[in-house]
């Protein structure tokens, strides 16, 4: 394992008073080495500065209406408020 | 009836205790009796909750003698993965550590919806500890074991709940999602599994694992089984932060309208590298099925699969910190490394994946503008053999437990919902192998949708076990 990566396991474990033998430490570096890799690919990624990162994360605004396209001969209304559904018929 | 209604569908059982053919102390004598005979074989379940299935399913016999309309699920037998909160039993989360925790007060909320749909509870069921796995290889509770292969991974960290299902223990399991931990079961053990939007359905009461990543929901027997348990889940909690759902939109309606006008895609690029050849099989079956023969190309799918991977890892890390500190010999020796590291990841990293992640939301949303459905393998292979360390990607090789989520990362951290419907490719030693249907968020009813047409031409479905 890359030293500086097995000093900043070290180090940083010491800071957060995380207690890590010498083969742990070795193994958690190992870990976030392969992590690095991944997070190069993100470094690599074109982001404006004024990306802000995501807050609390929703993927789109719930729909404010019925949100299901049905088709034209659709028998019943769907995406409406409903009633629990009772046992199938 | 038969004592086969004991494998039979969530709908046949209703429908039979409703009409009077069967109690739904007859089921559950019936399903106990299943789990007797399947688990040792399997080890799907961690907590029997009888005495509980027994008054649940007493109250419903009741409510039957008393004429009135019995709720949807009356009298199904179901579990739940041990991260769900029951009253009175300890919430393990598939570890040894929080074992020793108190037992929980209430409920989980979605485990309250299924009791008033009627369901029956059977037991807590086995997972990766604290979910941070793909295969259920738990050292503190016992490996669970494919029910097509008991000699295979059950998938995971939901093993529990893809395998209980696939053995005919249960119609219907609750499981959680985070990296693919609903989809990777489902495909490996040949079962439905959906993985709603994220924000649809409560987690409170819950353990959580990453909470800008958690996902709750059903794996069923059937597509009939998913949908209506999902749609006796739904409901708005003001409790879970990240539920946004604010109301119920209910697919049992939409799921029979075949696919209409829909733009069904498949997805290439990425999707398409990391599929071995029974996962692009079983994705070209769906897509011959659903008429999709346009290829898409999925926006920054490897840079969402790190950025999943750096968001997993350091929320995952940071929730176990304390106990990293005081009790690290009592965690899984297959994870405890990567929440370490993960805990001890530097804040850029992970500020970066929340950056990138607004970004990426528009380019997902995008994509949905053209298209409606988008299909892809949900598993680069089928069940591999317990204890598999590396898997052979098209040449490339690669850690197997890591690797596994590779089809599902991407899709989850855009907060897609997904069914995943269970394919059993041609020479592919009689293994399933899952395909998602990803639809834009809050479309669930497209997924299902497509699901149903799927099951009905005979493309997908689950097959029954000889356990």
């Amino acid at each position: 394992m890359a030293k500086p990566m097995l000093d900043y396991v070290l180090a940083s474990a010491a800071l957060l008073d995380v207690p890590l033998d010498a083969a742990r430490a070795s193994a958690v570096a190992q870990v976030l080495a392969r992590t690095a890799a991944m997070a190069q690919q993100l470094e690599q990624f074109a982001l404006d500065t004024q990306e802000e990162p995501c807050a609390l994360y929703c993927p789109a605004p719930f729909p404010a209406g019925d949100g299901f396209d049905a088709p034209d001969d659709a028998a019943a209304a769907p995406g409406q408020d409903v009633a629990r559904p009772g046992v199938p018929s | 009836m038969s004592a086969a209604l004991g494998k039979a569908s969530a709908i046949a059982m209703a429908r039979a205790i409703a009409a009077g053919e069967i109690s739904a102390r007859e089921v559950l004598a019936m399903t106990l009796q299943r789990i007797q005979a399947s688990d040792p074989q399997v080890n799907a379940f961690t907590l029997r909750t009888w005495e509980r299935a027994t008054r649940e399913a007493d109250a419903v016999d009741a409510l039957r003698r008393t004429g009135a309309v019995l709720p949807a699920l009356a009298g199904v037998p179901y579990a739940v993965k041990n991260l769900f909160d029951i009253a009175g039993e300890v919430t393990v989360a598939g570890s040894r550590v929080h074992a020793r925790a108190a037992p929980a007060q209430d409920d989980a909320f979605l485990v309250r919806q299924m009791h008033r749909a009627g369901g029956v509870l059977v037991g807590a069921l086995n997972m990766d500890e604290y979910a941070y796995g793909f295969t259920t290889e738990n050292s503190h509770y016992g490996a669970t074991r494919n029910p097509h292969a008991t000699t295979r991974s059950a998938g995971g960290s939901s093993g529990g709940s893809g395998a209980a299902v696939a053995a005919g223990m249960v119609p219907i399991a609750l499981a959680s999602d985070t990296n693919g931990s609903i989809r990777v079961p489902a495909s490996f053990c040949g079962v439905w599994g959906l993985k709603p939007t994220f924000g649809r359905l409560s987690r409170s009461g819950s353990f959580p694992f990453v909470h800008s990543l958690d996902h709750l929901g059903p794996l069923a027997e059937s597509v009939e089984s998913l949908a209506l348990a999902y749609d006796v889940l739904q409901g708005p909690d003001p409790s879970d932060p990240g539920c946004h759902a604010t109301r119920v939109q209910a697919v049992g309606p939409t799921r029979l309208f075949g696919l209409d006008r829909l733009r069904v895609g498949v997805l290439g690029g990425y999707f398409d590298d990391y599929a071995t050849a029974p996962a692009r099989m079983a994705a070209a079956r769906v897509a011959h099925a659903l008429g999709a023969d346009a290829v898409v190309q999925w926006p920054h799918a490897a840079v969402a699969r790190a950025a999943a991977f750096i968001t997993t890892a350091s929320e995952g890390g940071r929730l176990h910190l304390n106990d990293l500190r005081t009790q690290q010999q009592d965690f899984e020796p297959l994870s405890v490394d990567r929440f370490l590291a993960g805990a001890l990841q530097p804040a850029a990293w992970l500020l970066r994946a929340q950056q990138f992640r607004r970004l990426y939301r528009r380019a997902v949303n995008a994509l949905f503008q053209e298209w409606d459905l988008l299909i892809a393998p949900a598993t680069p292979v089928s069940a591999p053999l317990l204890g598999t360390e590396w898997l052979d990607i098209n040449g490339e090789q690669l850690p197997c437990r890591a690797s596994i989520g590779l089809l599902t990362q991407p899709i989850s951290y855009a907060g897609c919902p997904v069914v995943t419907a269970p394919v059993w490719p041609d020479g592919n030693a009689g293994l399933p192998l899952g395909v998602q249907l990803i639809a834009a968020p809050w479309r669930e009813d497209l997924a299902l949708r497509a699901a149903q047409v799927l099951q009905d031409c005979g493309c997908a479905g689950t097959r029954s076990v000889g356990l």
